[in-house]
């Protein structure tokens, strides 16, 4: 008789919409459980590493894990909106490493730490500019595009400083100290940094009309381009801010190490991406969120901060890793498939 | 209305078919094409009941019908591109079943598509023989020689007199359409399916093609000829086949004078009552078209006023979409002017012209209108955000104010506002982005195929929706092959054949017949 009932009231409007409701929620689930899914893993390894070592759940190790991710979690903020935006940016880890070379030279000059700071982001920012020209206007794939200025950048810094270390000059050291080493309360100032930047991520991703422009322009640039969306100039504003991200994070770096080296940030591309990905954002764009790559993020330092912990060889470290990444894209592959599958 | 759906039996052939007596004595006389009882459905949607089509050996059998009458749909099916949920296929008398295209390949159909698929990089003899190398492979190794020499001959048969090793990215788009004709031909076909052939043609490389296609059927090799330009059907074909609504409606002999009666068919006569609440007085000229030409399409002049739905016609491929693109700022135009409220309106992006407010809405729901993976409420505020945030922010107090308001206004069925778009049927989410559109003050309204695809009751909804909001003084430009929908909701009709409005016609004076020959050119000379 229920079923009756069912029958006609769905016979009312046009047949598909019967299942939609039923059909929506599962994918909803769907999408929530795969989220879950690498918050449950996280949380066993947190499990299984704390039983493993007893120094693990310790605030001052929880700090240090918070410590490592703050660097690449500030840059993985700028990746993260750049792929919701449908656009790939290879070249953070030459920007962070190029900012530190940079910063590093205007402090032994004697230049006041605020303003090296303020030029180097600035400095980020037309990085980004730069990339998002070359991706937007000459229609150079995003990942050629950054590939090309990551290889020169890099380059560019190795040459500038003889494949040396710049180290920080004297000239307010107390702010570089502070930056680099100095607490809020129990908390690392980089940690508070990222905490900060992760939130305003989020809020601008959120609540602004920009945000809400970035998911559909991910999830449709033609769409969105005939909805009287600025498609392209959107996306270079993404690289901007990508690069003043990673600027960012190339200057927490260097004053934690109290220098800038051409070899700083090496490879962060991959750990970023890692982190992103294993935080569930869609390398296809539209679909995703800064909160996630929050988790992406602290698991990853989670993992390597454990495994040194317990005393498993660093060789392990990429097999785990890789192991952890490939897992999450899977999910990720099989969720697009999902979503698409009556194509 | 007029002939019944006539399924064409052996029976009803015109003379060149062998005799019934001939049957099963040599291979030669059967037919060279042979569908019966083809049907397929999507969705629920019957797009094929039961079609026949018998296609003698020599013989050129032009296939005819509006859009979404089902002749896509056969030819997909006759040429292995979608599977049949019933019927047969015999090619020369032999049954065959059609998985993909290559089956329907090596069973003797060739197949020649309005879309050129031939790969530009490529040589003429690499595109002929593309993923049947092997037949010139020896080890693994290609002999080049051999595989140009089996180029040239079948270039020789399609009359064009170049070298086999030309690139296809050299050549004229007629003649690209011969070396595809030639390809079609590589596997013996004893059927030779042409699918729009002529719609990028040039009159001369149109000639060009027929002298081709007169030459295999004078070999015995049988023709389907499909293509909307009625005179030219009549020029080159034996026979016409009519289908409408997944049925073969009637069967003429191809000649000039009986192409009135195959647009009758075409399009069933009389229309619906039209029930008119809104006024008929429209108000200023908004937007007004001076010698615009865009996207290669020749230059047209038109214009709509406020209070005014202006209904452009035409056959796809006309043109009537580059001038709805071109209004909305998507395509730039070659040379012309336009002009919004007596104003100089040259709109450099959408974006631009949603300023000036204009809008205009894609034919392309999935590809340019629909922003998938979002929700119905993400989807319907796209654009809202300019004009409801202060410093950006998003005031989602007023956007939840404005989708309950839409979803109401526009009847849009979904469980909530928070569902993934990508789970509404065609029609709801059509009804989005309509709304989405008209959430803001708009002077022009631009509509592509505003009702294709979507069911009856959703159409309904979608154009009374559009006449309240044209009550109120919107300039709306409806493009749209659907007759009946013009007659009833637009004022003007226009109707687009080769990138220009040829005639124009009051909704009073339209009926199919006169809309259908002014857009196929059946009527002229």
């Amino acid at each position: 008789m229920s079923e009756d009932t069912v029958t006609r009231s769905a016979g009312a409007g046009p047949e598909v919409s019967a299942q939609e409701p039923r059909r929506s929620t599962l994918l909803r689930l769907r999408e929530r459980l795969s989220g879950l899914t690498v918050f449950l893993v996280f949380v066993l390894a947190v499990v299984w590493f704390a039983s493993q070592s007893p120094t693990f759940l310790t605030v001052d190790n929880v700090r240090i894990i918070l410590l490592q991710s703050s660097v690449l979690g500030v840059a993985a903020v700028g990746a993260t909106m750049a792929l919701i935006g449908g656009r790939l940016d290879i070249s953070q880890g030459a920007v962070i490493s190029v900012i530190g070379v940079l910063v590093a030279t205007f402090s032994a000059g004697g230049m006041n730490p605020y303003l090296a700071i303020a030029i180097s982001l600035a400095a980020g920012a037309a990085l980004g500019a730069v990339n998002g020209l070359l991706s937007e206007a000459f229609v150079i794939p995003a990942f050629i595009a950054t590939l090309g200025t990551a290889l020169i950048l890099r380059g560019a810094a190795q040459v500038y400083t003889q494949g040396q270390s710049v180290a920080l000059g004297s000239e307010g050291a107390e702010v570089w100290r502070a930056l680099g080493l100095g607490r809020v309360g129990p908390v690392p100032v980089s940690v508070v940094i990222m905490v900060i930047v992760f939130g305003v991520a989020w809020f601008v991703m959120r609540r602004t009309a920009w945000g809400m422009r970035t998911y559909a322009v991910g999830s449709s640039a033609r769409a969105s381009r005939v909805a009287g969306v600025r498609v392209r100039r959107h996306r270079i504003q993404l690289f901007v801010a990508a690069g003043a991200l990673s600027a960012l994070a190339g200057v927490l770096l260097a004053a934690r190490l109290g220098s800038g080296a051409p070899n700083n940030g090496q490879g962060a591309e991959f750990d970023i991406f890692a982190a992103v990905v294993l935080g569930g954002t869609s390398l296809f764009g539209g679909r995703g969120g800064i909160p996630r790559t929050f988790l992406g993020i602290v698991f990853l330092a989670t993992l390597s901060n454990g495994l040194v912990i317990t005393n498993v060889s660093s060789f392990y470290q990429g097999i785990v890793t890789g192991t952890v990444l490939l897992g999450a894209l899977a999910l990720d592959r099989l969720r697009a498939r999902s979503v698409n599958d009556d194509e | 209305m007029t002939t019944p759906s006539a399924v064409l039996r052996d029976e009803d052939q015109p003379g060149r078919r062998a005799q019934p007596g001939d049957l099963g004595q040599t291979q030669n006389s059967h037919p060279a094409l042979e569908a019966s009882g083809i049907t397929k459905s999507f969705s629920g949607v019957q797009a094929l009941r039961g079609v026949s089509l018998v296609v003698a050996r020599g013989e050129i059998v032009g296939l005819a019908g509006a859009n979404g009458a089902g002749k896509s749909t056969l030819v997909n099916i006759i040429t292995g591109v979608l599977p049949p949920d019933g019927g047969t296929v015999k090619v020369a008398g032999r049954d065959v079943r059609l998985n993909s295209v290559q089956d329907a390949q090596r069973s003797g159909i060739g197949t020649v598509r309005q879309e050129l698929d031939l790969v530009p990089a490529l040589s003429v003899a690499e595109n002929i023989f593309l993923g049947d190398e092997t037949r010139f492979t020896r080890f693994g190794v290609l002999d080049v020689a051999s595989m140009r020499s089996a180029a040239s001959a079948l270039l020789a048969r399609v009359g064009l007199g170049l070298l086999a090793t030309e690139l296809v990215a050299s050549l004229s788009i007629g003649d690209r359409q011969l070396v595809a004709a030639a390809r079609a031909l590589r596997d013996a076909a004893s059927v030779l399916i042409l699918d729009e052939p002529t719609s990028s043609l040039s009159p001369f490389e149109s000639q060009r093609l027929y002298d081709v296609i007169r030459r295999l059927s004078a070999a015995g090799v049988g023709v389907v000829f499909i293509s909307h330009r009625l005179p030219e059907v009549a020029e080159i074909c034996d026979r016409v086949v009519v289908m409408r609504d997944g049925l073969v409606a009637a069967e003429f002999p191809a000649e000039r004078e009986r192409m009135a009666e195959v647009v009758d068919v075409m399009v069933p006569g009389v229309t619906g009552a039209t029930d008119r609440s809104r006024s008929a007085d429209p108000g200023e000229v908004v937007l007004r078209l001076n010698g615009v030409a865009a996207a290669g399409k020749s230059s047209t002049d038109l214009t709509v006023r406020a209070g005014e739905i202006v209904g452009l016609f035409g056959l796809v491929g006309s043109g009537r979409s580059t001038i709805g693109r071109a209004v909305a700022g998507i395509v730039p135009l070659d040379s012309g002017t336009m002009a919004l409220r007596g104003r100089p309106y040259a709109p450099k992006s959408p974006a631009d012209g949603f300023r000036r407010g204009v809008a205009y809405l894609s034919e392309d729901r999935r590809g340019e209108s629909v922003l998938p993976g979002l929700t119905v409420s993400e989807n319907l505020a796209l654009r809202l955000p300019q004009q409801t945030s202060r410093w950006g922010l998003v005031r989602f107090d007023r956007v939840r104010d404005l989708v309950r308001r839409s979803m109401t206004k526009f009847k849009i069925r979904a469980s909530s506002p928070s569902t993934s778009i990508d789970t509404l049927s065609g029609g709801n989410q059509q009804k989005v982005l309509l709304a989405r559109l008209l959430a803001e003050e708009l002077s022009v309204l631009v509509l592509d195929e505003p009702t294709h695809g979507i069911d009856v009751s959703a159409k309904r909804e979608l154009l009374r929706t559009l006449d309240q909001f044209t009550e109120q003084g919107l300039a709306v430009l409806m493009i749209s092959s659907d007759v009946p929908e013009l007659i009833t909701s637009a004022d003007r009709i226009l109707v687009v054949r080769d990138g220009r409005v040829h005639e124009e016609f009051s909704w009073q004076d339209s009926d199919e017949r006169t809309l259908m020959s002014a857009a196929t050119g059946g009527t002229e000379r």
